[in-house]
């Protein structure tokens, strides 16, 4: 699928969080957005991370199996990319947002994966592709369980580049 | 069995994540249940892994899998499964059981049939979704061939009305006032009688022929009808061309590869060139000699008859008339009589004028007494088919008679027959070859005014409860078997 970009152009080392600290849902999507802030990618975090809670209000991205992807498409994003968090003991992602276009809140589960994906307001096709690519292998359990039981995050970065470079 | 097919579409607001997710779950979940899945992903990429024409024609079932507004006009008749991205991500298999139960039920309702009541829905989707359904429903009845028929009769129901109608005004005129060119009664009688009926036979074969092959089956139908119509076949002339012309469409689309680059010559040249030749063809050697022979032969044997018994000569009379209104056994009534007005003899000419009343009228009588044995269209035939029927417009009946040709003509058959026969008994005379009630009030054209109307009212009745009875009959016996399939 992505054949002229890699994962790697999307995610640095330090964007990659195998202790989130917040154990709730803004907290946690506030920390990441700092990471990712860090790296360059984003210009303004608390913009950024109110862009995703936005979203959220929408539809929980509580997407089940203890997978969030909160997402944000703004101007306060410098460079297309994500950030991965993971909080062993789950982060409670209880949305006020009760109703998504289901009319069905899917929320009020813990997570323990996160992935806060900062699109440009113009984000390249290559990127969104990745994105894309990423969205669809959390539906395998075995890619899950091996974002579980990484020790390191230089191990996760190397798992997301096997995985999503294909 | 074969294996399953299922088409799906996800979309969600960002377009980033959820749109892909619900996808590879729906594969997923597709793979897993032994179906082929196809996945039309909406994102912000834009439309991807688009389905095409023939991957929607080729599944069994839909699955719109969006939390925002999916155009679904191109699965119309298909059995579709609404759902939020949400639902298709954490519950893939419960939506794949659904479409394929749905496409299960279609299948034993014999044609798609929308079905799986969607749970999470797009807001104000519940309605439309019941209203396909219920379509789909009436749809999943006509079976096949039946339903090739409908299509054509569906089409051509506005030329008969609209056509029968202005012949009808231009007699209004006076019955001859038509034959005076310049006047408006001629170019009202030009309008119906020379285009709009000129149109039936063809616009009747052209969309048979479209329901079975799509477009490739148009324009060998409609030219098929043309000839139906130039050798004096008829509107059964007309539905053997329709059938033909979709089969031969059909099967030419389906057998004939050519190389890549000459396949843009397929749809322009080659299927439209062959079927047509095919059609024509066979129209005009195969189907148009028997016509000849038999309007000949008929011809004959009325002759033969004259002097005879005048009851069983109205009874023949009717039984041409409504027999295949303005095929080879109608022309040959209806000039046989035209003939003897010639030499005086003008009992014929109100037996066949009454026995042509009665098929619209009948059939008119029915729709109005026993409205739920016929469709919304025929009621609307139905009406126009009063006028039809009062003005002598045989046609009027063409509508039902090709749409259910075996319950119908046994039943116009058996009116015109008792129409045919008390008029000739009676020995009511006609100097007026059409015309219908138009002529009636004319002094000296008909005698005996009263038993000529009890002729016609007898002839009508006798048509209407047939036809409720035999359709009577047929819709319980279908609605069983919709049951039985569906139980």
């Amino acid at each position: 699928m992505a054949d002229s970009a890699t994962v790697l152009e999307l995610i640095d080392l330090d964007a990659i969080d195998l202790a989130v600290e917040p154990a709730d849902r803004d907290g946690a999507i506030l920390a990441l957005a700092r990471r990712l802030q860090a790296t360059g990618r984003v210009i303004d975090a608390e913009a950024v991370t109110a862009a995703a809670l936005e979203r959220e209000a929408i539809g929980s991205t509580n997407v089940g199996f203890g997978v969030a992807i909160p997402h944000a498409k703004s101007e306060h994003v410098a460079r297309a990319g994500f950030a991965f968090g993971r909080r062993g003991g789950g982060i409670r992602w209880a949305g006020e947002a009760v109703a998504d276009a289901a009319g069905e809140s899917t929320g009020d589960h813990d997570v323990d994966l996160v992935f806060l994906i900062a699109s440009p307001a113009q984000a390249s096709d290559d990127h969104l592709r990745i994105l894309a690519t990423l969205a669809r292998a959390l539906m395998h359990e075995e890619f899950r369980d091996a974002l579980r039981g990484t020790g390191t995050a230089e191990e996760t970065l190397s798992l997301l580049a096997d995985r999503l470079s294909a | 069995m074969a294996e399953r097919r299922i088409v799906a579409v996800t979309s969600c607001p960002t377009g980033i994540a959820h749109t892909y997710m619900a996808a590879e779950a729906l594969s997923k979940a597709g793979a897993a249940a032994g179906a082929e899945v196809k996945v039309e992903t909406r994102g912000s990429i834009g439309a991807e892994n688009e389905l095409t024409a023939a991957d929607i024609a080729a599944a069994d079932a839909v699955i719109v899998a969006a939390d925002t507004a999916v155009p679904e006009e191109r699965f119309a008749g298909k059995p579709i499964v609404h759902a939020s991205t949400g639902d298709a991500i954490k519950d893939s298999a419960s939506l794949v059981a659904r479409a394929l139960a749905g496409a299960d039920a279609a299948a034993a309702s014999g044609a798609p049939a929308a079905a799986a009541a969607p749970s999470g829905n797009t807001a104000g989707g519940g309605y439309l979704d019941q209203v396909a359904a219920a379509k789909a429903a009436q749809k999943s009845r006509q079976k096949g061939a039946y339903r090739h028929l409908l299509t054509g009769v569906s089409f051509m129901i506005p030329f008969v009305v609209a056509g029968g109608i202005l012949i009808a005004l231009s007699f209004a005129f006076g019955i001859t006032a038509f034959e005076e060119e310049g006047t408006l009664a001629a170019a009202l009688f030009e309008i119906g009688a020379r285009s709009a009926f000129a149109l039936i036979v063809p616009v009747l074969s052209g969309y048979i022929a479209f329901s079975i092959a799509d477009r490739p089956g148009l324009a060998p139908g409609m030219i098929g009808g043309v000839i139906a119509g130039t050798i004096g076949a008829g509107f059964l002339g007309g539905i053997i061309a329709g059938f033909l012309a979709g089969y031969v469409a059909l099967w030419l689309v389906r057998s004939i590869k050519l190389p890549k680059a000459a396949q843009g010559l397929m749809p322009v040249l080659v299927v439209p060139l062959i079927s047509t030749a095919v059609v024509g063809l066979a129209m005009i050697y195969v189907i148009g000699e028997p016509v000849q022979f038999i309007n000949a032969r008929l011809t004959e044997f009325l002759q033969g008859l004259s002097g005879g018994s005048a009851l069983i000569l109205g009874v023949i009379l009717g039984v041409m008339m409504a027999f295949d209104m303005g095929g080879p056994v109608n022309k040959a009534a209806y000039t046989f009589s035209v003939g003897l007005l010639g030499s005086g003899v003008n009992e014929p000419m109100a037996a066949v004028m009454a026995a042509g009343m009665t098929p619209p009228l009948g059939l008119a009588l029915a729709t109005t007494l026993w409205p739920r044995r016929f469709t919304e269209e025929e009621h609307e035939a139905g009406r126009a088919a009063w006028v039809l029927g009062a003005s002598f417009i045989t046609e009027g009946a063409i509508p039902f008679a090709a749409a259910d040709p075996l319950r119908v003509m046994p039943s116009i058959i058996a009116g015109s027959a008792v129409a045919g026969a008390i008029s000739m008994t009676a020995g009511v005379e006609l100097n007026a070859p059409h015309g219908g009630v138009f002529v009636l009030a004319i002094p000296n054209v008909l005698t005996s005014l009263p038993i000529y109307l009890v002729a016609i009212a007898a002839g009508t009745i006798v048509t209407a409860v047939t036809v409720a009875t035999l359709k009577r009959r047929v819709s319980i016996g279908e609605e069983a078997a919709v049951a039985g399939a569906a139980a």
